[in-house]
This record gives C-alpha cells, structure tokens and sequence, in this order.
C-alpha cells in the first residue's frame, strides 16, 4: 500500500465559487520523491497546503488523501494536528518568517521537538546538536543561541530542516526550500534530503520551479498549471519526453536558458 | 482617479463634506443669512426663547444667537482652515528640504523640531499667547509655531518613504532634476497621506481656537466667536442652561464631521487596504 | 573604460548592538573595470555585497573609502553631464513603477524630462513593441500588470534614452522560471542590437553565462575571479570553483 494517496484534490474558494486546484491526484511511496513543479500560482502550494488542513476556511476541499488508512480530509482538526507536525512536517520557502524573531533558534528547536517527541528539553538540546552537526553547520552550539536574523537564508533552511528531521516524519513537503539560496547552499540542501531519504526512509513532496532539483531528487513529477494536473509520471520520462505542451515549454525554456553554462562546464570533461 | 470614486462612494463622508461645504458657505454669506447684525444689542429681549425673529433664541445681552453662530463660522472656522494652511505650507516645505537633502540640513532641521516637540503644545500654546498678549492674530501664530515641527517630521517620514521607492532612485539614476523628481513622484504621493493629517487635524485646531477663546486668550468682545459664545453662556449656566446647546453643538458637529471625513480620507487613500477588503 | 571601481570599501552601522558600534563591512576593496560593450556578470552569495556594488555604481551611496569613475569622471558629475545614459532595472519591479501613473507615462518619464516634447507616443509603442508588449497596455496603471509585464515596462523605460550603460540589479530573481527565460532572451536582444554596456548581477550562475561574456566572482567583499564566460571551467579560485561545481544541471 502507499504511503500516501491523493485522489482528485480539489480546491474551490466558497465565496467567488472559482477552482483553485482541480483533480490533482498523484500517490507516494516511503522511501521516494514527489517534485511538483510549475508556475506561481499554478496551485502548487495550495495542494500541498490542502493535505495538512492548513488553508483557510472559505476554501471548500474535495477528493480524498489516504495516509496511514485515514482520509486525512476527514479528520477533525485536533486528530490532523497530531499528524501534522509529527508524521507530515513542512519546510517553507521563506525560512526567514518561519521563525519565530524573538528567541533563539535553540528555544524554538527544542520547543517542537518536546512537543512532537515528548521529551526533555535537555534531551532535545542534545538532538538538536546532533541534527545540526549532520547539517553540516559549524559550531552548532553557538548557532543555536542565535536569533534568526544572525544567520543567513541558507543557514536557517538547514536549521529548519535539521528540526524535520529530527522529528523523523514520515512525509516532508518542502516548498520551494532551493529558490532563495545560491548555488553552493541549494546543493547543500538537496544533499540533505538525499540523506534523509536513504536514511530515514522518509518521503518527500518537493515543490519547486527548478527542474534541475527536482530531476536530481524525485523519482515521479507532477507538473500543475492553472491548478489543474498537466502532466504525471516517471521524472525520466517526463523530461525527455513531455507529453504536454506546457511541459515541452518549460523544459525547453531551461535547456535554453542554461546552455551556455552548461557548455561552458562540458569542456572540462573533454 | 480612483480615490475620489471610493470617496464618491463612501456615504459617510459625503455627508461629512456635504456639511462642510454648507457650513463654509454659510460663512461667506453670513451678512446676506443672518436675521440681525451678531453686536446688535436688545436688552429688553435677553434669554428670549426661540421665536420667528430670533430662531435660536437671544443671549443675555439680547443678540441673536443664530446670527452670532453664522458670524462665528468665519472666525472659528475659517480662522482654522488659515492656521492649518500655513502650518502645512510651512511643514511641506521643511520636510521635503530634509528629507530630501538629508545630511547637516536635515540634522538642524530636525534637531530644532526635536525642541519644539518636547514641549506639549497645549502648554505651549498658552505660554505664547500669554507673553504676545490675547487677539487673533496671536492665537494664530501661536498655533502655527506649536505644530509646524509636528508637520515637518511628519513629511519628512513620507519623503523618505518615497525616495526609497525604486521608481526614485531610477529617476535619480538617469540624472532627472530634483524639482523633477520632488514635481512627478514626491508631491503627488505625499500630497494624500498629508491631507488626511490636515483634515483630521483641522478638527483639533478648532478646538484649540475655541478653547482659547473660552479661557478669554482669543477673540475679544464683542465679535462672534464660538468658544466665546460658550464662556458668556457659562455665567449664566444654571438659570439657562440651553444657552450653551447652539455653539456646543455647533463645534460638535464640525469638529466630528471633519474628523469622520478624515479617516474616510484615510480608506481612500490606502489603495492597499481597499484592495484587501474586496 | 566605461566603467572603473578601484578599492572600493563600504561598511554599515551593525543593528541592535546597543552600545557598541561596530560595523560591517560589506566590501573590502573591490577593483574591477569593464570596457565600453562588454556585458559583464556579478555573482555571489546573498550578503556578499552585490547590491551594495549596484547602489555604489548607480550614485545611490557613496564609498568609505576609494573611487568609482564612469568614462573617466566621478559617479555624480557623470549623471550630470550625462543625462539618462545609464539606466537601471531593479529586482523588485513592484516599486519601480509609480502607481500613480500610466503605463505609457512610466515608459516616457526620461523622454518628457528630458525635453522631448513631440513624438513621444511613437516613441513609447515603438518601445512597448521592442520589449514586446502589447501596444493596448500603454493606458493601463502598474498595478493592472503581471510581474512578467512590468519588469518589461521597466526594461522599456531603462532603454528609452538608450543609455550607455545598463545595470541590471537582480532583474529577474523574481520572476518564475518560464518569464526568467522570456526576459533573459529580451536582454540578449537588447545586447545584440543596442550595442550598450551591461553589468548583470544575479546569483543565477547559469543564467550570467547565457547573457555575459565576463563573470565576475564577488566573495567576502572582495572581487576573487574574473573570468571569461566561456573558460569557466579553468577558474582558480576555490570559491568560484565550489561555486561553479555546486550548480545542479538539467539534462535531457
């Protein structure tokens, strides 16, 4: 059985009667990758927004998603709270505004990790230098009695994550957490979920534009555009032969636009 | 443009302008409306209730109270709308040359406004009409002096908010003017957030006017005045108390209208906001 | 030289520190030229002070410490001298268009300022058409417009006096991948056929080696690699390396 199903998720606002994400189903298995790629306000987020209860009230959700044999659209709000958080973590784009300004990373990592793991905060202390060590974050001890805004984007995306999986959940979406970063930062980060893959048996849901992460991580991609489903199926395929105009186009648009570089870089194998 | 159509629908303000309008205009023709002249004493008629020759009544010096009122819009009202232009005139100009020049221009300028803030300007106020001695001329400087500084800050914030702005700094980039850039992007955006300031403002100034008037710093007698008419009233407070209803009232409704039409100045300016609500 | 910065410093006050005043330092001698109609890229990590280099260039800020010239004259006296011949194309395109006015407004700001009183009209759909818009969008206000869009008009409004030379400040991080790609193929038009001098800064490695025939490797302040971009790949420097080494590719 899969880990998770969705089956035709549908997003509709009540009060302008209008369809956000129409019919996106897709299944995922432990131990893999999902990448959802298209444009801003394709319906990416939304989706995924959608399976963990977190969209707001004027906003009708339909279809099912299968998790661990409940439907996760049917549970009350305090039995997806257990699941969220716990069994299904999310990592943000933007992981300046995911922390909290006001105290230390240190206090918020071991605030969530007492909350989902029931555990000690010297304990959680513990696990969070352990975490961080595995991120490849110098000096953890000091980091962790930082404020947010001493460290840079690319730091708080690892401590973010290193919070994910210290956890150990069972799926992580992780929403566009490459955009902001440069290149040797993004490739630490994709790294890490390799890791947390091979390690934890942990699926991810990888939500990104950047068709070269995604082809690196997922093993299936969904393309949306306009919220609705484009195009499904094996990465492999579907990047080599997009059935789907729109997903010919954006991968015509980035084979272009990263010719030169990738050229350039060829010589050196020559 | 778009901020006189939300104002246009915008019930309440209307009326609040609508109101405005009819008092100001009652105050240009006050010698054509008025029943009788505002000094026109009849003592044999003193605290005469409501008739069809005095509609409001009488004070106790036999004025018509009506006629009195209408005079007083052009010493209370008008007399506000003049303090609140040059307070303005005077904030614009300052704000704009510090927020603009920014360095040692703007340090002095706003160092001096730093004095002039640290005193509360009611205090402030008194202070300088008591050395300059009451009369309206004074009352009007003295308000202009306690609030400039308040409105040069403030505009200079609102400059510095739009040279900020990308379309600013492309202007600057491509070697425009400063009268250019102060001429195309400063005015026109400053010119709505310092409107409602100055509209929400008016309201306080008349207040302040008024009250001076009442403590007997402002207009002498006999003119008309709004503030006056209240203190007169006062003496005789418990024998005629309603007396006090017609300039109270009067400086409720205006004050009130002006403040109304303020914060829907405010709503119609915040393109965001209204965004957001629909 | 179109434009030279030698030993340039810059540091800022350090906030919520208290009492103590220290500073950072953004960048610690920065020294780079480019000819006139050399299209040059800036890359770097965020923080590492690209944008400070761009406010420097522009005239915004000015150096602690040693001297920018633009064809052989100070930053300042050069805009004077030389009115809308260097432009600018911001990364954040929704406050670089002023919402009060329309369209064909914004595109003509430099030519109405700058005493073009006739034909200013044709001169605007002349530009909308070059950036390929549509000519309907010039009665329209900034806010009616996509992100796409606006950067166009942005880009339409840069090359009206056309410039001498164009900085281009992060002009397409935030945009989506598709329009990055429909924007970036606008600049190498506009390269190809204008014949101006251009400094891309971006993160994007890749897209720098579409547009540029330089790159340069910004790194704690300083310039570390300059480097032609078709000999990527013989940099020496062990950032610019891991830089270069650390972008994932798309094959197909």
């Amino acid at each position: 059985m899969s880990l998770l199903e969705v089956i035709n998720l549908t997003v509709t606002d009540k009060r302008k009667n209008v369809v956000i994400v129409k019919n996106v189903s897709f299944t995922l298995e432990r131990n893999s990758c999902i990448g959802i790629v298209g444009e801003s306000g394709s319906g990416k987020s939304m989706t995924s927004k959608a399976i963990l209860g977190l969209i707001h009230p004027s906003l009708k959700v339909t279809g099912a998603a299968h998790f661990d044999g409940k439907d996760l659209f049917q549970l009350k709000s305090n039995e997806i709270r257990k699941i969220r958080g716990k069994r299904i973590c999310m990592i943000l784009q933007d992981a300046m505004s995911a922390f909290d300004p006001l105290s230390t990373i240190g206090s918020q990592m071991s605030e969530t990790l007492c909350e989902n793991l029931e555990i000690s905060k010297k304990e959680a202390e513990k696990i969070s230098i352990v975490e961080l060590n595995k991120m490849h974050i110098k000096e953890p001890v000091q980091v962790l009695k930082k404020y947010p805004h001493q460290l840079s984007g690319g730091m708080l995306q690892r401590c973010m994550i290193a919070i994910a999986i210290a956890v150990k959940p069972d799926i992580i979406i992780a929403d566009e957490p490459t955009t902001a970063l440069d290149s040797i930062n993004q490739n630490e980060v994709v790294k890490e979920f390799q890791r947390l893959r091979s390690e934890l048996d942990t699926a991810v849901i990888f939500i990104s534009h950047d068709l070269g992460v995604v082809q690196r991580l997922a093993q299936t991609v969904l393309v949306m555009k306009d919220g609705k489903q484009v195009e499904y199926g094996e990465v492999k395929d579907v990047f080599s032969q997009p059935k789907h105009e729109y997903t010919r186009y954006l991968v015509n648009t980035r084979v272009q636009l990263t010719k030169s570089f990738t050229e350039a870089m060829r010589k050196d194998h020559v | 443009m778009g901020v006189i159509n939300r104002l246009k629908n915008d019930r309440l303000a209307m009326v609040c302008l609508g109101f405005l309008f009819l008092v100001l205009l009652a105050g240009v023709f006050a010698p054509v409306i008025a029943p009788h002249s505002p000094i026109e004493m009849n003592v044999k008629e003193k605290f005469a209730g409501i008739s069809m020759t005095y509609p409001l009544g009488t004070d106790q010096l036999g004025r018509c109270i009506l006629s009195r009122l209408l005079y007083g819009i052009r010493i209370t009202v008008f007399l506000s709308l003049l303090t609140m232009a040059m307070t303005i005139l005077i904030g614009t100009l300052l704000g704009i040359l510090a927020g603009l020049l920014r360095g040692k221009v703007d340090e002095v300028i706003m160092r001096i406004c730093d004095v002039f803030l640290s005193f509360p300007s009611e205090v402030m106020i008194l202070a300088i009409v008591g050395m300059m001695g009451p009369g309206l001329f004074n009352v009007v400087l003295a308000n202009i002096i306690a609030k400039w500084a308040w409105y040069t800050r403030m505009v200079r914030t609102i400059v510095l908010k739009y040279t900020d702005k990308n379309y600013v700094r492309f202007a600057k980039v491509s070697g425009c003017s400063t009268g250019h850039i102060v001429k195309t992007h400063i005015i026109p955006g400053a010119a709505g957030e310092i409107s409602v300031l100055a509209t929400l403002d008016t309201g306080s100034v008349i207040l302040i006017i008024s009250a001076l008037s009442f403590l007997g710093l402002g207009v002498q007698a006999p003119t008309a005045e709004w503030g006056m008419m209240l203190n007169e009233a006062k003496n005789v407070m418990i024998m005629y108390p309603y007396q006090m209803l017609a300039p109270g009232i009067a400086i409720l409704l205006v004050v009130a209208a002006f403040n109304f039409l303020g914060d829907s100045l405010q709503d119609a300016f915040n393109t965001k906001r209204v965004n957001k609500m629909r | 030289m179109m434009l030279e910065v030698r030993e340039v410093y810059r540091s800022y006050k350090k906030t919520g520190n208290g009492f103590r005043r220290e500073r950072l330092n953004v960048l610690n001698g920065v020294s780079f030229s480019i000819r006139a109609g050399e299209c040059v890229g800036l890359v770097g990590e965020s923080g590492s002070g690209k944008s400070t280099i761009s406010r420097l260039i522009l005239g915004l800020e000015k150096a602690d410490k040693g001297s920018i010239f633009i064809e052989g004259k100070r930053v300042s006296e050069w805009i004077k001298e030389n009115k809308g011949q260097m432009s600018v194309v911001f990364q954040d395109y929704t406050s670089s268009a002023n919402p009060r006015y329309k369209i064909s407004d914004v595109i003509g700001e430099l030519l109405k300022a700058f005493g073009e009183n006739e034909g200013i009209h044709g001169k605007v759909e002349h530009l909308l058409e070059k950036v390929g818009l549509p000519l309907s969008i010039a009665n329209r206000y900034p806010h009616e417009l996509s992100g796409g869009q606006l950067q166009r008009v942005c880009i339409a409004r840069a090359i009206s006096m056309h410039p001498r030379l164009l900085i281009l400040d992060e002009a397409i991080s935030s945009l989506d991948v598709s329009i990055q790609a429909q924007i970036m193929d606008l600049f190498y038009k506009i390269k190809k056929e204008m014949n101006m001098t251009i400094l891309f800064i971006a993160h994007d490695l890749q897209a720098v080696a579409h547009l540029c025939d330089k790159v340069m490797f910004l790194h704690n302040g300083q310039i570390v690699e300059q480097i032609a971009t078709s000999n990527l790949t013989d940099v020496q420097n062990e950032y610019a390396r891991r830089l270069l080494y650390s972008v994932i590719p798309f094959n197909v």
